[in-house]
C-alpha cells in the first residue's frame, strides 16, 4: 500500500507531456489508358481466327471477338469492353442492323487476379443472322469485308480501339419452302383452284427460286396411271389475280382460297408454267435479301388438271425447289 | 442587684452618643471636602504584522500544482488558482492588499514580466466579517503560457523549480503596510508538442513520376525545444482493394527545400518512428510572431504501374523533446 502511493505520486509528479500529430496523406494516381493487346475474330471461345464465315440458314451464329487487354493503372481499372462487328466499307461509325452492322458489350474481363494485375482477357459473343451481307466472290459486296472493332474503356473512361484482321462471311442462298402442296380431292377432268406455296429466303443472297418436279404425280391404287407432271402448273400472283384479286396478298389468311369460275380456272391454267418431270423452271420473280426473319417471302401459286381418264387414289411427286443467288 | 442596672444604662447612652457624634462629624467632614469631576482612560494598541497562513494553487483541470507540477496546456494558457487565508491580529479589516507571484526560484520575481519565468497578480479578499473577525479569504487567477520554463527531470532548467509567493499588505500608515509571506514550491513540467497542418495533399501524380514538394509547417506549441518522430500507419491504400499499394517508403521528406528525391532525404517507415531532426525552437516571449517554426518538405513518388484511384495514410508525428 505504501509503495504504491509513493509511486503513484512519482509519476505524478513527473508528468512530461508529448503530444503526436497525425496527417492525413493523399494523392491520386493518375488514370492512364488501357492498351488492347490482341483482338481475335473466331467461330469458336478461344478460337482461331476466322478468315471466312459460313452462316446457317434461318438461324444465326455465333462469332466469338475476344483478346488480351491490359491497363497500366491495374487490370481492375479495365471497366467495358464495346466491340462492334461491320462490313468494313460501312465503318465502325454504321447504323446498328441485322444485315451489316452489329453490336455487343461487355464488362467481364477474366484473368484479371489480385494486384498489380495489369492484364486480362475478354470475350464477346455475336449472333450473326443467316441474312448478314455476304462479302465473299460473286457477292455484291465483293469489294469489302467484314471486320470487329474493340474499344475498351477503363473506369475514368479513357479507352483504347484495335481492329480485328478482316474476314469473309460467305454467300448463303437458301429458301424455306412450305412444305406440302395438297390440291384436295378432285375428279376426273377437273382443274384445280389455284394452290400457294410459300417461298422464305432463308440466306443472305437475293435469289431466284428454280423448281422442278421429279417425275410425275404417281397415284397409290395399283391401277391406275401416274398424272403427268405437265398437268401441273406454276403461277405468278398475277395469273391467279384474276380470279381473286383482293385476295392474292401476301399476308392474306385466306390466300389458299381463291375462288375461280369454271372459266377462270382453265384460263389460269393455260397461263401457267408447265411443270414437266425432271425439267428446271425458274420462277420469274426472285427474292431479295432479307432484313430479318421472314421479311422476305412471296407465293408461287400451283393448279392441276386431272386427266379425264385412267388416275385413281391419292397421287403424289416431290417438287424440289433450289435458291439461286442472283 | 437591682440598683446597679441604671449605671449601666447611663455608660452605654453615653457611648452610643459618643459613637453618634462622632458619625456626624465625619460625615459632615465628608461633605465638606466632596466635590463633583471626570476621569479619561487611553490605551495604545501596538500594530501587529499579517501573516499568509495557507497557500494552494490548482491548475485550470484543478491538478494540485504543488504536488503534480504545472503542465501547459498545448498552444494555451492554463489558468493557475491560488487561494488561501490569510489573518491579521489587528483583525482582518487591517488587510489591505493580497499580492501573488509566481516565479522561476533561481529568477526571481521581476519587475518586467517574462511570461517564460514571472507572472504575478493581486488577489481578491474576501470572508472577512470585521471586528474581531482576524481572518479572510484570498483567491487569485493567473493565466501562464504554453511556453513557461519546465523545471522538471530532463529539463534545461531541471535543477531549479518554481515559487508561488503570496504576500498580504495591511492599511499601517507610513510603512506602506505591514507584510505577511507564504511560499510553495512546485515544479512546471516539460509539454513537446507542435501543431502542422492535418493533412498532406499531393494531387495527382502520374505514374513513376514524382508529386511536387509539399511543405509542411511545424509550429511549437509547447515549452521545449523539440525535433520529431515519424511514423506511418500503413502503405497508402486505396479504397476497392482492388490495386497495387503505394509503399510508405515513397514518401521522402527534406529539411531542405527543393531537395532531390533520394538525396539529402528520408524515407517513411511504418516499422519505425524515425527521428527527423526539425529544430523547432521554444517560444520565448509572448510577441507576436515569436511562435517558432520551422519548415519542412515533403515528396511522393508514384509507382509506374498498377496504382488507381485516391491513395491515403496517415503520419503519426510526434514530438521530441530537444534538450
Amino acid at each position: 500500500m505504501t509503495c504504491g502511493v509513493v509511486l503513484s505520486a512519482l509519476l505524478i509528479s513527473f508528468a512530461y507531456s508529448t503530444k503526436a500529430n497525425v496527417i492525413l496523406q493523399q494523392i491520386m494516381a493518375q488514370n492512364e489508358p488501357p492498351v488492347i493487346d490482341n483482338v481475335v475474330v473466331s467461330l469458336s471461345e478461344n478460337g482461331p481466327q476466322v478468315t471466312e464465315m459460313t452462316l446457317t440458314e434461318n438461324t444465326d451464329t455465333n462469332l466469338y471477338v475476344y483478346g488480351s487487354a491490359s491497363d497500366p493503372n491495374g487490370c481492375h481499372d479495365l471497366k467495358r469492353v464495346n466491340v462492334t462487328v461491320y462490313r468494313a466499307d460501312l465503318g465502325a461509325a454504321c447504323e446498328l442492323n441485322d444485315n451489316n452492322c452489329y453490336a455487343t458489350s461487355t464488362q467481364v474481363f477474366a484473368s484479371c487476379s489480385s494486384n498489380p494485375d495489369l492484364g486480362a482477357s475478354f470475350q464477346a459473343v455475336l449472333q450473326i443472322e443467316s441474312f448478314a451481307d455476304p462479302t465473299d466472290a460473286g457477292s455484291p459486296n465483293a469489294a469489302t469485308n467484314w471486320i470487329a472493332r474493340v474499344t475498351i474503356l477503363d473506369q475514368g473512361n479513357l479507352s483504347a480501339t484495335a481492329l480485328s484482321p478482316g474476314f469473309e462471311i460467305n454467300s448463303l442462298a437458301a429458301l424455306g419452302v412450305t412444305p406440302s402442296l395438297d390440291f384436295g380431292e378432285l375428279h376426273l377432268g377437273e382443274t384445280s383452284q389455284p394452290k400457294v406455296i410459300y417461298l422464305t429466303n432463308y440466306g443472305n443472297r437475293s435469289v431466284q427460286p428454280d423448281f422442278v418436279s421429279q417425275g410425275d404425280l404417281a397415284c397409290d391404287s395399283g391401277t391406275s396411271t401416274a398424272i403427268s407432271s405437265s398437268m401441273l402448273h406454276m403461277h405468278t400472283a398475277d395469273q391467279v389475280a384474276v380470279c381473286s384479286p383482293t385476295r392474292g396478298g401476301l399476308t392474306s389468311a385466306n390466300d389458299k382460297l381463291i375462288d375461280c369460275t369454271a372459266e377462270q380456272i382453265q384460263a389460269v391454267w393455260n397461263a401457267g408454267v408447265s411443270m414437266e418431270s425432271d425439267q428446271v423452271r425458274t420462277y420469274e420473280t426472285g427474292l431479295d435479301e432479307a432484313s430479318g426473319y421472314g421479311s422476305s417471302m412471296m407465293p408461287v401459286y400451283f393448279t392441276l388438271k386431272i386427266p379425264g381418264s385412267g388416275v385413281l387414289g391419292s397421287c403424289s411427286t416431290i417438287l424440289r425447289v433450289t435458291a439461286v443467288a442472283r | 442587684m437591682p440598683e446597679q442596672k441604671p449605671q449601666v444604662s447611663a455608660m452605654t447612652m453615653l457611648s452610643v452618643l459618643f459613637t453618634l457624634i462622632a458619625i456626624v462629624a465625619i460625615i459632615a467632614l465628608v461633605m465638606l471636602k466632596s466635590k463633583a469631576d471626570t476621569a479619561t482612560e487611553e490605551v495604545s494598541v501596538n500594530a501587529a504584522s499579517p501573516a499568509v497562513d495557507t497557500v494552494t494553487i490548482v491548475d485550470q483541470d484543478t491538478i494540485p500544482v504543488d504536488a503534480a507540477g504545472l503542465t501547459p496546456h498545448e498552444g494555451d494558457t492554463n489558468t493557475v488558482t491560488v487561494s488561501g487565508s490569510v489573518s491579521d491580529p489587528n483583525g482582518c479589516s487591517d488587510i489591505d492588499s493580497v499580492a501573488v507571484a509566481l516565479y522561476r526560484t533561481s529568477v526571481g520575481l521581476q519587475e518586467v514580466m517574462q511570461q517564460a519565468d514571472n507572472y504575478a497578480g493581486t488577489a481578491t479578499v474576501s470572508g472577512c466579517t470585521g471586528g474581531d473577525d482576524t481572518t479572510a479569504d484570498y483567491t487569485v487567477n493567473i493565466a501562464t503560457t504554453n511556453f513557461v520554463n519546465p523545471t522538471d527531470p530532463g529539463s534545461p532548467f531541471a535543477t531549479d523549480n518554481w515559487t508561488v509567493s503570496v504576500t498580504s499588505t495591511d492599511k499601517t500608515i507610513g510603512v506602506g503596510g505591514l507584510k505577511g509571506n507564504n511560499t510553495l514550491p512546485f515544479e512546471v513540467n516539460s509539454l513537446s508538442a507542435f501543431t502542422t497542418a492535418e493533412s498532406i495533399d499531393y494531387g495527382t501524380v502520374a505514374l513513376g513520376a514524382d508529386s511536387l514538394e509539399k511543405t509542411v509547417t511545424f509550429t511549437n506549441t509547447g515549452n521545449r525545444a523539440v525535433d520529431t518522430t515519424v511514423r506511418a500507419n500503413n502503405d497508402m491504400t486505396e479504397p476497392t482493394g482492388n490495386f497495387a499499394v503505394i509503399p510508405v517508403g515513397n514518401v521522402h521528406y527534406a529539411i531542405g527545400q527543393n531537395f532531390v528525391y533520394g538525396t539529402a532525404d528520408a524515407a517513411v517507415s511504418k516499422t519505425a518512428a524515425e527521428t527527423f531532426a526539425i529544430g523547432l525552437a521554444k517560444q520565448s516571449l509572448n510577441l507576436p510572431g515569436n511562435v517558432p517554426t520551422v519548415d519542412t518538405y515533403w515528396k511522393l513518388r508514384m509507382p509506374t504501374s498498377g496504382v488507381n484511384g485516391t491513395y491515403s495514410n496517415t503520419l503519426t508525428l510526434t514530438a521530441v523533446a530537444n534538450p
